[in-house]
């Protein structure tokens, strides 16, 4: 019949196909001759749906990349979502374990599942090459204007004196990160983390409208959402867990240590590679993403999202997640919820 | 008066051409990405972000946030508005809030009134859009301070009430809608459960640590199950489902409408204000009040028009609702609002109790872009009934592989996983199997939206009271929440005793 | 109703519900920070289940069957429904390894002929047209996340 629409269609096919592969075609490898790794595109991996920090992480990183020219090679960024990124890891951690052109983004959740019994993840950042750190954020503890405690020592006085009179709410399960930083303070000063009353909501948000409507007492949430509410009026920040008093709105907030309590949570974000990498690759990258810490366009992501810029190198990123692991090993263990 | 003054202002923001462009662009995108079944308006906003910022690109940062906010806005209403036609055309929907739509849209179409089901969906989603947007102006400062008082208790009774209301789902076995019920309730249960952090049912597979997605199973149960149905009941040769009927609708359509959608949009408007709940709650209440209310409240789920125009308008109504704790609070009431929240801050606009004092130019421009939105939805999809309608016409030969291609799209694309596919596989062959027997399928995917509601919400009111229940009756708005639920099932059987004729799904 | 198939329907629902049942037994009693464990909801769901179906084996011999038939669809459109049952299955066992153009072109063009055989042409066009169609624009346009086309293809 219409033998020509066949030939369009053939050709059509054709096209999509070779638009689709992308910068994977075979010029590539002559491109880049000179520096051998990456001779394809790179893949970067949110181990969550779209919208999330994760995603934001790794799409505003291939974005800086890409318009400061720091790779040749094209980037896509993936969403894996499932297991609050334990399916991804579980995938990861198998089948690409030697896959130098996937990368992912990820938090200390990545320590955390792999650490609780419940949900737990079998691969721990020990199954990956830890890249380097991008950005950090801390976690603060908030209760509404009108609250009787003032200072955190108050609350905590109470908390030893009473761990059930106060209702701490977080905007995830127990066992997860906003709860470990709901009750690191107590459990420093001796409280048994597992009398506190921990109520979880979904998400910072319920949390913060909980707190706002008085089903809460106090909530511990990350400081970069918390500055709005205190502008307007409607909260106090008792404490933030950064080593040194932040910026901005929160200025005039005491760390954990000015508080009394001799400790600090980090909030960090960071670009993981898999377990065998050759030396090439990961030297690729620690350098790539060195040079992207430093860029311009960088600079401006971190600006519109409203992250605080923290880079660490591999090694630098590595051994601060050995002390990390550690610290949420003996919190955990502590709770009862340590595998 | 201050705020309309500040509306006329947002009026001027939203008039200037290119936001008209933004507007009209949003909304027919988020149409075209709301058909899809799977890509709800949370993902379909989601994916957009990233287009929205290259178009703005180059305009100052007031502007560039005013134009994309109200571009990401009109795709979310577009979605929503889409997932409904989906419903209607194929018994497929496209989000949670339009399952109830797809029990009477459907039928209508197969009546061959798909028309005029699809010409009141826009029609209710345009008032209902006015109705809130008059009420987000005039009532947003003492409704965000309404929904703050919802606490755990508060919600656990509301949800209480919704789930008395599962009763009107039922067909003509109300063991069978209470069977299928409990069971979408157990399919909640599985996945890491949020209070304890204790994993259920999983089998220590990852996959199942969030649980069933209520979109894969919604999918399944409804545009698999009828393709199956279809083909297995020789629908698929050539037995027309129907024609596309007259676009026009008679003066007795808008008659029996126009309460439903009223109702509809107030009952919307309110629920939606409440975060979490949203607008799938609000499309259910909507539907069950209407039956209730209704003189034939057999004509339900057999092509009742009053049960599209009610829940569509509600759903429609819901997501203005849903800009109130939003815009005033900074408190995301649902996973699409959360995520305009993220494109806001984005562009550094944070939204909060400040927004409005340091941001006039977005939140009043926002606002008047919602009118504007809705009057688009309505100019679109007006004339586009009857092309949308045509859908049906389309030979099963390639309708029925197509629908279970795209639901396959629909659904891999936000999962992003092969087990979802098998689950929905499954959940079309159960589909299949139980409606065939008179087994309600709504009930399922209204239990597994509000099982995990209900559960978590009770015990974090009970941990907060260290166990003790009377936490429930104490407040007086949870009080009153189960003081209704009580009525609700006791007072048509109080009027049956004394003699009255009421229809009751008891066994027939 | 169909008493045949409500009876078997309530034994498979009650072994639902006693596996629900069984499965919380396994959970943990206490929830950390809370009075009501994880496992009273489901428990009780379960039971609740359980108890309904009783109830609707009990209606089954309680209540005469409304008459209406259980017209099983005849062998032509029981084949039909197989093989694209069997289509789907395997179109979602290649979707990764094939890539979505492919592997959904295939499962079209296999769909539209089991439905009705004939009409090549027009088959071949949409489903090239829908395959293609939908990678470019969610891939292309949309930066979304589907399987490419296999790596021995684009080598």
């Amino acid at each position: 019949m219409k033998k020509w629409t066949g030939w369009i269609l053939g050709g059509l096919l054709a096209l999509g196909m070779s638009a689709c592969s992308g910068g994977g075609d075979p010029f590539a490898s002559e491109k880049n001759s000179t520096e051998g790794y990456p001779e394809k595109p790179v893949t970067i991996v949110a181990p969550s749906g779209a919208g999330g920090g994760w995603d934001l992480t790794a799409r505003a990183m291939a974005k800086a990349l890409t318009e400061e020219k720091l790779i040749k090679q094209s980037l896509t960024v993936e969403n894996k979502p499932g297991g609050g990124g334990v399916v991804f890891m579980a995938e990861y951690a198998t089948q690409d374990k030697a896959n130098p052109y996937k990368l992912f983004v990820n938090s200390p959740p990545l320590l955390i599942n792999h650490l609780k019994k419940e949900g737990n993840s079998p691969y721990g950042y020990k199954d990956t090459t830890p890249l380097a750190q991008l950005t950090r954020d801390y976690g603060a503890f908030v209760v509404k204007k009108d609250s009787k405690y003032k200072k955190l020592s108050d609350l905590l006085a109470d908390l030893k004196a009473n761990p059930r009179q106060v209702r701490i709410a977080g905007g995830s399960a127990p066992g997860s990160m906003d709860h470990v930083m709901a009750v690191l303070p107590a459990y420093k000063l001796g409280v048994d983390p597992k009398k506190l009353k921990y109520i979880p909501y979904d998400g910072g948000g319920e949390a913060i409208a909980a707190l706002l409507g008085g089903n809460a007492d106090v909530i511990a949430t990350d400081a970069s959402a918390v500055s709005e509410y205190v502008k307007a009026g409607k909260v106090r920040v008792l404490a933030v867990t950064s080593p040194k008093r932040l910026d901005g709105e929160l200025k005039a907030v005491p760390t954990l240590k000015e508080s009394g309590v001799d400790t600090e949570f980090i909030i960090w974000r960071g670009v993981f590679g898999p377990k065998e990498m050759s030396a090439e690759a990961k030297a690729y990258w620690e350098n790539t993403l060195k040079s992207l810490s430093k860029s311009g366009a960088w600079e401006e992501e971190l600006k519109a999202n409203r992250w605080e810029g923290d880079y660490k190198n591999s090694a630098d990123f590595q051994r601060f997640l050995t002390g990390q692991e550690k610290q949420l090993r003996d919190i955990l263990t502590e709770m009862g919820m340590a595998k | 008066m201050e705020s309309l003054e500040y509306l006329m202002k947002g009026f001027l923001v939203a008039f200037q051409w290119h936001n008209l462009l933004f507007a009209f662009v949003g909304v027919l995108i988020g149409t075209a990405v709301g058909v899809l079944p799977g890509i709800g308006p949370m993902s379909g906003v989601a994916l957009l972000i990233p287009v929205s910022a290259s178009l703005t690109a180059g305009m100052g940062p007031e502007e560039a946030a005013a134009s994309s906010i109200i571009l990401l806005a009109g795709i979310y209403y577009g979605a929503m508005y889409g997932g409904s036609t989906t419903s209607i055309l194929l018994n497929t929907p496209g989000e949670s809030s339009s399952v109830v739509t797809a029990l009477d849209g459907y039928q209508m179409a197969r009546q061959g009134r798909a028309g005029n089901a699809l010409a009141i969906a826009a029609i209710g989603s345009f008032v209902a859009g006015v109705v809130s947007l008059i009420g987000l102006v005039l009532l947003a400062q003492p409704l965000s301070e309404m929904a703050l008082m919802f606490g755990p208790a508060e919600y656990f009774s509301l949800m209480v009430l919704g789930l008395c209301a599962v009763s009107g789902l039922a067909g003509r076995s109300m063991t069978k809608a209470l069977i299928m019920t409990v069971f979408g309730l157990l399919l909640g249960t599985i996945g890491v459960d949020n209070v304890s952090g204790v994993a259920r049912f999983t089998f220590d597979q990852p996959v199942l640590y969030q649980g069933l997605e209520f979109l894969t199973v919604a999918v399944g149960l409804f545009a698999l199950g009828e393709v199956f149905n279809t083909v297995l009941e020789g629908g698929g040769e050539n037995e027309k489902a129907g024609k596309v009927g007259k676009v026009t609708l008679s003066r007795q359509d808008l008659k029996q409408s126009a309460a439903p959608i009223a109702r509809g949009s107030l009952l919307g408007f309110f629920i939606g204000t409440l975060p979490g709940a949203g607008a799938t709650m609000a499309s259910f209440f909507s539907y069950i009040t209407e039956k209730k209310w209704s003189k034939q409240p057999e004509r339900f789920g057999k092509g009742a028009i009053e049960g599209v125009a009610g829940p569509e308008s509600a759903n429609n109504a819901a997501s203005g609702g849903a800009m109130i704790p939003l815009l005033t609070l900074g408190i995301p009431g649902s996973g699409t609002t959360a995520i305009l929240m993220g494109a806001l801050i984005m562009y550094n606009v944070q939204p909060g109790p400040l927004l409005f004092e340091e941001h006039p130019y977005v939140a009043w421009g926002l606002i008047a872009s919602m009118f504007i939105g809705n009057v688009m939805l309505l100019v679109l999809n007006y004339p586009l009934v009857k092309v949308f309608a045509r859908i049906i016409d389309t030979p099963p030969k390639y309708l029925i592989p197509l629908i279970i291609a795209i639901s396959i799209f629909g659904v891999y694309a936000v999962q992003v996983n092969l087990f979802d596919l098998i689950v929905l596989v499954v959940c079309g062959l159960l589909g299949y199997i139980l409606a065939r027997h008179d087994y309600p399928l709504a009930p399922v995917v209204l239990g597994l939206v509000l099982g995990p509601m209900i559960e978590y919400n009770m015990r974090r009111a009970l941990t907060a009271s260290d166990g003790d229940f009377s936490i429930f009756v104490e407040k007086p708005i949870s009080l009153f929440f189960l003081l209704a639920a009580l009525l609700w099932l006791t007072v048509p059987w109080l009027m049956k005793a004394r003699g009255k004729r009421v229809v009751i799904n008891e066994e027939a | 109703m169909n008493p045949a198939f409500d009876r078997w329907a309530a034994l498979a629902f009650f072994a639902v519900g006693a596996a629900f049942v069984y499965g919380s037994l396994q959970l943990s009693h206490t929830a950390y920070g809370s009075q009501v464990g994880p496992d009273v909801f489901p428990m009780g769901l379960g039971a609740v289940l359980m108890l309904l179906d009783v109830r609707l084996l009990v209606d089954t011999f309680r209540l005469r069957p409304s008459g209406e038939k259980d017209a099983k669809g005849n062998q032509a459109h029981l084949r039909q429904f197989g093989a694209l049952l069997l289509s789907v299955v395997v179109y979602i066992g290649l979707l990764e390894t094939l890539g979505y153009v492919l592997s959904t072109f295939g499962f079209l063009l296999a769909g539209f002929q089991i439905m009705e055989r004939g009409k090549w042409l027009s088959s071949v066009m949409i489903a090239a047209v829908f395959s293609i169609g939908v990678y470019g624009l969610f891939v292309g346009v949309l930066q979304g996340t589907l399987p490419g086309f296999p790596t021995w293809l684009t080598g």
